[in-house]
């Protein structure tokens, strides 16, 4: 299974009253940073946001499968709409069939969304496994970033934004400090749900990880946007 | 591209089955059953794991509800077994829309292992258990391979830890290898004190869900794969029951 376009680890968490997401705007191919400033989440429908690590063709293909999906629903007009749990399924069933024709997508998809006014975060894999869980680390991040998500939802599980905001930051900077295809801008997105339970997909926010004096070295390259 | 030009031409068909893809992941963790006098016991983890001793979660639940005598436990693979058992949930659905009662237990453990059977050259890995009471009121356990083998059993355990909980259970439950007369030197081990026909203690229902806990905690020593909690279900004539234990984290 060869990727070429690879997109790097994807955290996410739950708080109090909805989900964040972060990932670094940028592709790899291979050992090259290839492109920049791309924004990786994608909003399915307005209670599911979704996001992937791997193959990025391979997550846009999903994420028209997914969209077309959410518009022929919306085209009902029922007044029903298609909760972020059954995408996470419907999910799996793509995942799961495409290992079942032994032509994998080479993705770690993470599907968030506010689920029955509660917040719903899960990830399936390149095998079709769902997994639904309170915090989410994919690729290298699973071995780095996720014990300080595990850390931080296990002192306080109703955290605000501003708290999972700051946990997800910390651990995409260790994150970049240890991944050798890491990159420093940031892309914070999440979905959350207000008090009179109306649903708001939050605007995606752009993190810096400050790098300027950071090593030892007197001559730094400037980064491209 | 080019590495392949190396390649002698009869090695060419090994080289590229050495880069193949596997489908196959095993998420390991321990699930195990067995029969009493009235009720049957099913029993799980809850820890997923990776092929490279990585813990994916702590809470994935590996047992399903067919119908309210009627409970699947399943080890293996996540994606295979979450698949199977939406596959036997809708079937046992559709059999209750359509015959106005719900399906029998061996009626489902039949359709299980034609389900399993369908995929022979592409197996479903997934080792399964499905226990529950049957139509004439007795507790029954259906014990599978991944290709849909099944048979009765009064015991039976599969998984990561399956090969160490199977003996205990055999020693515990059926009492097997044991003398019927020999006191055992366990002081504080809670003995039934009813005996059986065949001389063997009956266990009551509260005990045989501690045997069931103490059989996962003792795998979960032993096991790297298995441990966090148990999710332990009781079926009898009245219905399903579901406990929760813990088990260590390590």
């Amino acid at each position: 299974m060869e990727v070429y376009s690879s997109c790097g680890s994807v955290l996410g968490i739950k708080y109090k009253n909805g989900v964040l997401l972060a990932s670094e705007k940028i592709i790899n191919s291979g050992k090259t940073a290839r492109y920049f400033g791309i924004e990786r989440t994608m909003r399915i429908s307005p209670t599911c946001l979704i996001t992937a690590s791997g193959e990025y063709s391979d997550f846009q293909e999903v994420t028209t499968i997914l969209k077309e999906r959410q518009e022929s629903d919306f085209c009902h007009n029922d007044s029903h709409s298609i909760s972020p749990k059954s995408f996470h399924s419907y999910a799996t069933r793509i995942m799961f069939q495409r290992r079942n024709k032994q032509k994998p997508y080479a993705l770690r998809l993470v599907v968030a969304g506010i689920e029955s006014a509660k917040p719903f975060l899960g990830t399936v894999d390149v095998y079709g496994t769902p997994i639904v869980d309170h915090y989410v680390a994919t690729g290298i991040g699973e071995h780095i970033a996720k014990p300080i998500l595990i850390k931080a939802y296990a002192e306080n599980q109703s955290m605000t934004r501003e708290e999972a905001e700051k946990v997800l930051t910390d651990a995409m900077t260790v994150l970049f400090m240890r991944d050798c295809r890491g990159y420093p801008h940031l892309e914070i997105s999440g979905i959350e749900i207000d008090a009179n339970g109306k649903v708001q997909v939050l605007e995606p926010k752009d993190v810096e990880i400050n790098t300027k004096n950071r090593w030892p070295s007197p001559n730094s390259v400037d980064l491209p946007i | 591209m080019m590495m392949n030009q190396l390649v002698p031409h009869q090695d060419r068909n090994k080289e590229a089955k050495k880069n193949e893809w596997e489908p196959y992941i095993d998420n390991a963790g321990t699930c195990l059953g067995f029969t009493g006098e009235d009720y049957c016991v099913i029993a799980a983890d809850t820890r997923c794991s990776n092929d490279s001793y990585q813990i994916l979660s702590r809470h994935v639940t590996k047992i399903t509800k067919v119908t309210d005598k009627i409970v699947l436990a399943t080890g293996g693979m996540r994606a295979d077994y979450c698949t199977l058992h939406k596959r036997i949930n809708y079937q046992a659905e559709m059999f209750r829309y359509k015959n106005k009662k719900e399906i029998s237990l061996s009626g489902c453990a039949r359709l299980l292992s034609n389900i399993l059977y369908n995929n022979r050259f592409f197996p479903i890995y997934a080792f399964c258990l499905l226990g529950g009471i049957d139509e004439i009121g007795q507790p029954v356990l259906y014990s599978y391979d991944a290709i849909g083998s099944y048979g009765k059993s009064k015991v039976g355990a599969v998984g990561s830890g399956g090969e160490l909980v199977e003996p205990l259970l055999d020693s515990i439950i059926l009492r097997h290898h044991r003398q019927a007369s020999v006191v055992p030197t366990i002081s504080n081990e809670e003995l039934p004190t009813t005996r059986g026909e065949d001389g063997k203690p009956i266990i009551p229902k509260g005990i045989a869900i501690e045997y069931a806990h103490q059989a996962l905690v003792a795998a979960s020593e032993r096991d790297i794969h298995t441990g966090d909690f148990a999710e332990i279900y009781v079926i009898t004539k009245e219905g399903v029951e579901r406990h929760m234990r813990e088990l260590k984290a390590d």
